[in-house]
This record gives structure tokens, sequence and C-alpha cells, in this order.
């Protein structure tokens, strides 16, 4: 047997099957750029004329409920309820539910809103920990907080959810800053199309970097650390190319993890949130498709491509990577659950289009990138690499990866332009560019590491409590940025 | 000559109020956020306050609050200027020590005209701390 | 594949990626170039604008020499629309005739017949800033752009220029095919007060649904005292969402001898209009209103009976009264919410307050007080019992609540005000 042989075959084409790979994946890329490009164009020019400083101060936008899921927050709770209060909107009523902290989070509660314990009469419509108390504020209607128990994030959610009284509610995480304008930018969907709209979301921002007064962005620039500008790229990348797309195409999965507006009705009719997953809000967002596909009756799941939230995000590869793992491992979890959705035209493009796209790329494709940049390494030792492979190689693995970062960029420069420094637009098109050379392919390292640990089912609930709900611990220099007095 | 101190955040405003009340021959000084102006409230004494409601860092409401329970500045006329028309709002910032509120967008020539009540007109009114005559 | 086809390739790609970094640097040069080359005229100009704006008379080119086209033109647009959101009365007239002075108007109503939307958004838009009478022809077609945006942008601008010719086509555009719009033209009626009510009153009968719906909400906004009688004549209309609307803008009204017309729809057939009318009734507080609220305790919706029981706990004395007689209740929800209403408006601690007085009132309070433990929400209760400045009503309440069962050990988190 010509072992040789076959396994030089064997290699080649194996690369072939690489290139073949990213040259679909990135052209997925491009088209979802295409799409979304002409949806922020749209988006932008026509939320010019929007006027939401006008509509402020109406009473006759819809009223929403905002959740704030805290645990051991003490450091940081008050300020962010105060500056949640500053929010420019009609009717909302903020609901902050402590999620058995062990630190003195209720009490800062209580003393800086003068909170007292009331009778609240409520449906316990969702099944959650045991509520301990649920305190309000004589000066200000708009305030509740709910003591309970520890039952993890979206336990809290679900207790927030029975005590809401809004027919809408959004989440917001405890350590994010939301624009003034958020509400009304994500409401406006709703009252758009009041009957389709289940679910809105808003582009979430890195705020490392920023300066934060009084619950308010003030300065906006890049942050210094590259792990942290390459995040910048990373997410104009998946935010203004991959979701706009998505959304536009009716399939949209990931709302964001830091904000999201719901209609209660219908996320009460899914069952709330799940405890059993590591990213709820992509479990919840699935299950709504889902529901709302099985009732055929028409409805939408937007995106809106506008800088609502703000938010931080790991400054080093250690954090980095935990919450890689537990972003692959939420998304391996809903589509395994979800299995039945694949391929199945009753639900259309979601089913058709998304669903496989996720796991051929998201799932198997960072084991095929991996194992072809190892393969092209073999085959160079092996005297097998031609300059045409090669050349072919560099180009579907990379350049056009970076062309497509740099698509970002540009996109980001004609429409929102929230990095107007010199720069920071050279530093972000360098990053744009280097991004693709180490960064994207730890990611997909971290992604099939965890797809491993998934396959074993080890989970790693330990270190997730100890942290909070900020499941990635914020710097030191953060946690100062944040609680920077005037 | 009487001394003016404008606080609002909106660059706008402050350019167009410095060159009317200059003109009419007052001194202005201005500032952009709550905390700064109230450090100039306290150096420089102005005979009358124009502030807005909303700026950031501390707001117009936090302002007066200090304003009124300062022993040294309590007795400096405060206008305030706000595009918050909302009756209860106009109570809130009355019922905090505001001498005068007017709602934006405002009437120039109003504006002159209820500053000249309080200190007179620009040219015969005296420099001076607080309980200078011409203040009603 | 030949080689030099590939490199080929590889370099087109390569200089597209070139290309592509050129143009956004490019595009960010000249849009700085040209900022910057408006801020220096604008620099320029500045002072005589200023002083043209704070004086009582003069046409413009007596204070600032404009050009007649080209960047200081357009800086000195700028300002005057600028400023047109900042002052009104004189000031602002003048900054009209300024605008009509350089062509401006002109200009834009040129541009309103623009092919592309977002041009003859952008045109009516400035037109509104302009607050140029001038205009309001042009943008009273355009209310029936074939665009949305331009239909509330055409909106928008005429409320700014306001006046009455500009009433009539907006109350019309009230009928626009999403609710976002109808609220925002609903929003600008209601900014624009005066002759809106009598324009909105006279052409009700021709109106639609959705505008009939924006009509109610806007005259709860505009609160004029007049509005009451054709807002009581719409509560027995035959949609029940108008009925609704109609009580709920009686309520914003607060005109407090409505309470008749709202008692009656107390037993509307549809929960809304309950609902509503009981907000209504507690924020216009009419004693008359406190036994038919008392009966609405016991309804089936829960909003209706939510709101009647925070009506109650806005009226008073007699609200009290009829809120304790409904600890009573046979329905569980009427109870508990009676509970929280008291709860809210002090009247348990008043209660408390009584227990160490002796006698009736004594006897009294810890009659209603034993009951509401008896009813299980004790959160109140538990507080005072801690945390009461006097030391015989914590005894006494502590008291109460063990004989239930309900022990209060130790303060818990920071007492509460008392």
């Amino acid at each position: 047997m010509d072992w040789k042989g076959i396994a030089v075959e064997f290699i080649t084409t194996f690369n072939l099957l690489v290139l073949f790979y990213f040259l679909i994946l990135n052209t997925i890329y491009l088209l979802l750029f295409l799409v979304s490009l002409r949806e922020v164009w749209v988006f932008v020019r026509r939320t010019f004329f929007s006027d939401y400083r006008q509509l402020m101060q109406s009473e006759l936008t819809w009223p929403i409920s905002v959740l704030v899921p805290a645990r051991n927050e003490e450091k940081t709770i008050v300020e962010t309820i105060h500056s949640l209060q500053m929010v420019n909107y009609g009717e909302f009523e903020i609901i902050v539910v402590n999620d058995g902290s062990s630190d003195e989070t209720l009490a800062r509660l209580i003393e800086a809103f003068e909170l007292r314990r009331i009778d609240k009469v409520y449906r316990r419509a969702i099944a959650t920990e045991k509520v301990r108390g649920v305190y309000a504020s004589l000066e200000q209607a708009n305030l509740l907080v709910v003591d309970k128990e520890q039952g993890g994030k979206a336990d809290a959610l679900n207790a927030g959810i029975n005590v809401a009284r809004y027919p809408l509610f959004c989440s917001v995480d405890a350590d994010s800053v939301i624009e003034e304008d958020a509400l009304l930018r994500v409401v406006k969907p709703f009252m758009e199309n009041p009957r389709e709209t289940v679910a809105v979301g808003g582009i979430v921002r890195i705020v490392n970097g920023c300066t934060i007064r009084d619950g308010r962005v003030v300065d906006i620039e890049l942050p210094r650390r590259p792990l942290v500008i390459f995040q910048v790229v990373e997410y104009l990348r998946a935010f203004l190319t991959g979701r706009v797309g998505w959304s536009a195409l009716q399939s949209l999965l990931i709302i964001s993890g830091a904000f999201g507006l719901y209609r209660r009705d219908e996320v009460l009719a899914v069952g709330g949130y799940d405890r059993d997953t590591d990213t709820e809000d992509l479990e919840l967002v699935v299950r709504l498709h889902q529901h709302m596909r099985l009732k055929k009756q028409p409805y939408q799941i937007v995106f809106v491509p506008d800088p609502v939230c703000w938010t931080e995000v790991p400054s080093s590869w250690k954090v980095l990577r935990r919450q890689r793992y537990r972003w692959h491992r939420g998304l391996l979890q809903s589509l395994w659950r979800h299995k039945r959705m694949m391929f199945n035209p009753r639900y259309g493009v979601l089913g058709l289009l998304a669903m496989p796209y996720f796991v051929i790329f998201e799932m198997f494709g960072p084991f095929i990138e991996i194992a072809g940049y190892l393969a092209v390494i073999l085959s160079w030792f092996l005297g097998l690499l031609n300059w045409h492979f090669f050349l072919l190689f560099l180009f579907m693995a990379f350049l056009y990866g970076i062309f497509l970062s740099l698509a970002a960029v540009l996109l980001e420069e004609i429409s929102f332009r929230r990095y107007p420094k010199w720069e920071d637009l050279m530093k972000l098109l360098l990053f744009a560019v280097v991004e693709n050379l180490y960064y994207r392919q730890a990611l997909s390292l971290f992604k099939v590491k965890s797809f491993y640990d998934f396959i074993r089912r080890t989970r790693r609930w330990g270190e997730m409590e100890r942290a909070g709900f900020r499941k990635e611990a914020m710097t030191p220099a953060a946690q100062q940025r944040m609680r920077a007095a005037p | 000559m009487a001394k003016i101190l404008i606080l609002d955040d909106d660059p706008i405003i402050v350019a167009f109020l410095t060159s009317l009340l200059r003109d009419s021959g007052y001194a202005v000084v201005a500032a952009q956020d709550g905390s700064t102006g109230l450090d100039l409230a306290r150096a420089e004494r102005p005979d009358l306050i124009l502030t807005d409601l909303v700026m950031p860092y501390r707001d117009g409401y936090e302002i007066l609050r200090e304003l009124k329970s300062d022993p040294a500045l309590r007795a400096i006329p405060v206008i305030v200027l706000s595009m918050k028309e909302r009756e209860k709002d106009i109570v809130r910032g009355l019922d905090l020590g505001a001498d005068d509120y007017i709602v934006k967008p405002f009437g120039a020539h109003e504006l002159l005209a209820r500053i000249r009540r309080r200190l007179g007109p620009a040219t015969a009114a005296g420099r001076g701390g607080p309980g200078a005559p011409g203040a009603s | 594949m030949t080689e030099r086809a590939l490199l080929f390739a590889i370099a087109v790609i390569a200089g597209v990626l070139v290309l592509l970094s050129v143009v956004i640097v490019l595009n960010k040069a000249i849009r700085e170039a040209r900022a910057s080359h408006r801020r220096r005229w604008r620099r320029a100009l500045e002072p005589g604008l200023q002083k043209y704006l704070a004086a009582q008379e003069g046409p413009l080119p007596e204070f600032a020499n404009v050009p007649q086209r080209g960047a200081g033109r357009e800086a000195a647009v700028d300002f005057l629309l600028d400023h047109s959101e900042v002052v009104r009365g004189e000031a602002r007239d003048r900054i009209s005739r300024a605008l009509e002075g350089l062509g401006f108007v002109d200009q834009e109503t040129a541009r309103l017949g623009s092919r592309s939307w977002w041009h003859r958004a952008s045109a009516a838009d400035r037109l509104g800033l302009s607050r140029s009478p001038r205009a309001i022809e042009a943008l009273t077609q355009h209310l029936e752009d074939a665009d949305g945006d331009v239909r509330l942008r055409a909106a928008k601008a005429l409320g700014m220029i306001g006046g009455q010719a500009a009433i009539r086509p907006l109350v019309a555009a009230l009928a626009q095919p999403s609710r976002w719009s109808t609220l925002r033209v609903a929003e600008i009626l209601a900014s624009m007060g005066g002759g809106v009510e009598s324009e909105l009153v006279a052409t009700w009968h021709t109106m639609p649904r959705v505008s009939r719906l924006a009509t109610l909400d806007i005259l709860g906004r505009l609160r004029i005292p007049g509005s009451a009688a054709f807002l009581l004549e719409r509560l027995s209309d035959e949609d029940p969402d108008l009925r609704a609307r109609a009580a709920h803008a009686l309520g914003k009204l607060g005109d407090p001898t409505v309470h008749r017309g709202l008692i009656g729809c107390l037993r509307d057939p549809e929960w809304p209009v309950r609902a509503m009318a009981a907000k209504a009734l507690g924020r216009i507080r009419a004693a008359e209103g406190v036994e038919p609220l008392t009966a609405l305790l016991q309804d089936r919706q829960w909003w209706a009976r939510s709101n009647a029981a925070e009506a109650l706990r806005d009226l008073g004395a007699r609200g009290a009264a009829a809120l304790l007689k409904a600890l009573d209740a046979p329905d569980p929800f009427a109870r508990h919410q009676a509970v929280l209403m008291l709860e809210q408006s002090g009247v348990i601690d008043q209660y408390a307050a009584d227990l160490p007085l002796g006698g009736a009132p004594a006897e009294n309070a810890r009659a209603v007080l034993k009951r509401i433990a008896d009813l299980g929400q004790t959160a109140r209760l538990e507080d005072l019992a801690r945390s009461h400045p006097d030391a015989a009503t914590r005894t006494s309440l502590a008291g109460l609540l063990a004989a239930r069962g309900i022990l209060t050990g130790p303060p818990g988190p920071p007492p509460a005000r008392a």
C-alpha cells in the first residue's frame, strides 16, 4: 500500500476543503455585510429625523419595566440606579432584583432610596426561588426592589418579570451604562409595529477607555490595551455587519448580553428565562422565535443598529477566555436543545439558514479552521506546499477577513462615528488588519476547547457564582472609573 | 458694572447670552457644568445668576439648593432658564428658591427686562456683593 | 490557474483593501476640512450676527456682510437656524426675516420638490426651523407626501411655524399609518395650545378611528376646561377604546363636576373603560365615587380592581373607611389590595400610633390591626414593631404579631423611616 501516497491525497484534499470553508464563510460575511450596509445607511438617515428629544417627555409612549438583576453589587448599585432614573422616558419603573447577595447590596439600596417593605400583591407567573420581600420607596413610585434567595441571573430576571406591571420589559446589567435615549430608541420598533414586534435589541458599545461621570459616558476614546481594541473591531463587525444582517433576514438570534426590550406577555408564554443555560438571553430569543413560528403569526424580532448601551469587556486574556467559553457553551446548549428547528421549513429562514449557519460555521467551523492551519504547516514540513495554494490560502484565510474588518470600520465611520479622533481611526484601521492575524485564531481555539468541554459536560458553575453576575471581574481601574465623582 | 454668571451646557446659549448681556453693559462669566459653576459663583460673587436645569455633573436643582443654603451666596438672585416647561418643574424650581423661571425658548428682550428689574439698568448698578442696592 | 493570474487576483484584492482604507481616510479628511472652513467663516460672522439678533431693528446686511453663496452663507444660515430654537418673540422674527432675505426660504421650498426623500425631509425640517410663514403652503402639500418621514417632518415644521393656518392640516395629518407617527403629530399638536382644541372638536365627526384616539389623548394633555362637556359625551361612544380614553382624559382634566358620567362608566361592560374611569375618579378626588369604587374592588379584571383601590386610597377619610370595610370582602384580592392601599396612605401607621392611647381608639386600632395580621400581610406591621420610635407601640405591635405566631426578632436591615 502506498501509505505516503494516500497521506498526500488526504492532506491535499483536506487543504482544499479548508480553502472551500474559508471561501464560503467569508462570502457569507460579505453578503451579511452588504445587507447591513444598506440597513445601517437607511437607518442612520431615517433616525436623523426622529427627534428623540421631543418625545423624551411624552406621556404617550408605551411604559416599560426596567429589570436590574444584581448580586453582590454593593459598590456600584446605587450609582447604577441613579443613572437609570435619569433616563429620558415618559413612564417606566425600575425593578432591582437582589439575588441573595452576601454583601450589603440591599442595605445600600434601602438607605439610599429610603425604601420600606410593602405587601405587594402580584401573580407568581413563573416559579422562582423564594422572594423574601418587596421594597418600595415612599417618594418615588417607580422604584421597586425584590429581595430573594439566590437563584442565578435567569431566576432573578424571572422574579422581576413576575413583579413588573408594564407590557414591556428590558433587562439591564448592573454594570452597564445606558444612554439617555436608549429606551426611546428601542421602543420605536414596538410603536411602529405594535402587533408584530416581540423583542428588540440594541448595539452594545465597549466602555473601556471611555470616561463615565454620573452614569453618563462623557468622553469616548479607544481603549489602550490591544486586546480591548481587538474586541472593539470584533464588536463592530459582529454588530454592525452580523446582527443587523441577520435581523434583516428575520433570523436574529442574539439580542445581546446587556440590553434587550421584550414583550412581557410573550415571554411569559414561553415560560420566562431558562435557568439551565449559560446564555439565558440567547436561549430566550430562540424560544421566542420557535413559539412565534409555531403560532404562525407574523412577528418580528429586530435589532436596532443604534448604540444604546455601554458595557465593560474583559481586558485580560484569562477573563476573555472564560467569557468566550461561556458564550460558546451557551450557544451549543441552545443549538442542541432546539435541534428540531434545524432544516425545518416550519421555522422559515431561521431554521433553514441561520441555524445551519451556526452549526456549520460557529460550531464546527473553529475545528476546520484550526485543523486547516495545522494542515498547512504540516504540508510545508512535508514539502507538499505549493506556491499557488499557499497564496490562495493566505488570501482566503486572511485577506478576505481583513477586507471585512476594514469594511466594518468604514461602516462605523459613515454612520455613527463614535470615535472622532484621527488617531483612533488609524488605530482601528491597523487593528482591523491585525485582528485577523492572531486574535481571531485565538478565539477559534477557545471555541474548540469549549466544544470539547461541552461534549464532556463539565460545567463551571462555581466560577460564575463567585464573580456575581458580572461574570468577568471588573478591573480595579474600571471600578474606579465607574465610581469617579465630579 | 454688574456681573452676571451664566450656567448652561449648551455653548450656543452661552455665546448668545454672553453677547447679549455684554452689549447691554453687564460683565459676564460663564460655566458649562454645575461644579465649575458653583466654584465660579464663590470666586466671582456675581450679582445675578442665570442657570439652566439640565447639566452634566450636577444639575440645576442641586445648584439651587447649594446656592440657597450657603449664607455667602444666598442673597444672589437666581433666574432659572430651562426647557422644562411642565408646571411641576416650574413649581419645583421656584420652591427650591429660584427668584424667577423663564422657559426656553425665551424672548431676549423679556429676559433683559427681567434682569433689569432685579439689577437695575446696567450702567447704574454698583458692583457689590449680596445685598447690593437695585435688587428688589 | 496560472501563477500570473493568481498573483494578479491577489494583487487586485490587496489593491481593493488599500483603496478601502484610503476611502475611509479621505472621507474623514474631507468632512473635517469642510467643517473647519465653515467654522472659520462662522467665527468671522458671529459678532455681527449676534448684534443683529439682539437689535430691535435694521436688516441683516447692516450688521454683517454675508456672501451670496458658498461656505460663508452656509455658516450664517447655520447660525440663524441654531438660534431659532433658542429664542422666541422679536429675536425669532428677525431670524425668519434674515433667512427670507438670504433666499433661504425660497431655496428650501424648491428643495421640497426634490426626487430624493432625504432632501425633501431635510428641506421640511429646515423650513420649520426658519419659522417663516411663507413656507406654510408648500409644507401643507407635503403632509400627503409619499414618504412617511417627509410627512412627519412637514407636520413638525407646520407645528413650529404655528398659527391657525397650520393647525387644520396637522389635525388632518393625525391619520397616520403607524402609531409612532400619529404620536409624533399628536405631540406637535399638544404643544401648540390655542386653537387646537376647537379644530379637533369641529372635525371629530370626519375623523378615522386612529385620529379620534389621538384627539382624546391630546385633549387630556391640553387641559382646557371647556373640553369637559365634549369628553363627557364621548363616554357613551360605541367604541370601548374611545370610551376608555375619554375617561382617562377627563381624569387629567381634573374637573370635579364630571363625576356623574365617570361613575356611570364604572358599570361599563368593557374592563378598560371601568379601569380608566376608576383612575379618573381618583384623580378628580370625587367623594361621590367612594361607594361605586368599593363595589369595583370585586371586579373580575385586575386593572379595574387595582385602579379602584388606588382611587380609594386617594379619596381621603371616606376612601380609607371604604378600604377598611374591604378588609372583610369575600374576594381575597380585594382584601389584599385594601391592605396595600391602607399602608401606602399611612392609615396603618396612624392606627399603630393609636395603640398606646387606651380607650376606644386603642380598641378600634387593635381590632383593625388584628384583622390585617390575620390576612397575613404583615410586612409593615413587622417593620413598625421593630422600629417605631415609641416603645409602648412597639411592644403592643410585637404582642399582637406574636399572638399570631409571628415573631419579630432583633432589627434586620437598617430601619425605614417610621
